[in-house]
């Protein structure tokens, strides 16, 4: 017998089975359900990308700011990646259940939020760059 | 034998998760130089194995996720050299939460290296 989770009814099976809206509408055709992997495959990217960013900058610049600033943005850095992540997942199942069942794929806003969070590191980086000497 | 693809869609999502795994293998690079570079503990956490650190806990997990975005990548590889059915939720899923696992480490190793 599998244990139920916490709190609800599902049992780990369920969280291992295919989700419930892969199971509604009709099956995309091959080539849009290859391009939202490849688009979902993007965003991990782009979320590694951050990770790499916040290691980074914490090892190779150890004097680009005062030991807890430093930290701080690194760690921020990493959790909108780590973050990023889970969004793509999410996304991912978004745009297929759309396509499922003939609908727009939805609008979002992680584009919005990730060129303000890209374009404010940048800044704060460069502002950092030129203070640091 | 299928009518090859036109768009070489099947290459294209393969090529783009073997791309995903090195982008994957650049953050690790960075985890395991902070415990090459961290100073060496005396004390060991686990007995017997002296040189395992917190730090060296953080290249283990990075090791890890690794090996299980690699082993998502190979299964993938194969189901697209085949044909061309779409992913599993339970490969993206796991893929997923590899990435994330990642996320942890790194914020771990950041954190360990102040």
């Amino acid at each position: 017998m599998v244990g139920k989770l916490p709190g609800t009814d599902k049992t780990w099976r369920d969280i291992l089975r295919e989700p419930a809206w892969r199971r509604t509408g009709k099956t995309p055709d091959y080539r849009f359900s290859l391009a939202n992997e490849r688009t979902f495959l993007a965003w991990i990217r782009t979320s590694l990308a951050l990770l790499a960013g916040a290691v980074a900058v914490d090892q190779l610049a150890p004097n680009i700011a005062p030991t807890p600033v430093r930290l701080v943005l690194c760690v921020l850095l990493a959790l909108v990646g780590a973050g990023l992540a889970v969004l793509s997942y999410r996304r991912w199942g978004q745009m297929e259940a759309a396509m499922r069942n003939d609908q727009a794929l939805p609008f979002s806003r992680v584009m919005l939020f990730m060129t303000i969070v890209v374009a404010v590191a940048a800044f704060a980086f460069a502002v950092l760059i030129l203070v640091a000497r | 034998m299928e009518v090859r693809d036109p768009g070489l869609q099947p290459e294209r999502t393969t090529l783009a998760w073997r791309r995903t795994l090195i982008s994957l293998v650049v953050v690790d690079l960075f985890i395991w130089r902070s415990w090459l570079t961290s100073e060496p503990s005396t004390g060991s956490l686990v007995a017997g194995l002296p040189g395992l650190d917190y730090e060296g806990i953080c290249a283990l997990m990075a090791a890890a996720a690794t090996i299980v975005l690699a082993s998502v990548v190979w299964v993938r590889s194969r189901q697209l050299h085949a044909g061309n059915e779409a992913a599993s939720a339970r490969l993206v899923l796991v893929s997923t939460v590899a990435v994330v696992g990642l996320g942890a480490t790194a914020i771990a190793a950041i954190a360990l290296g102040g």
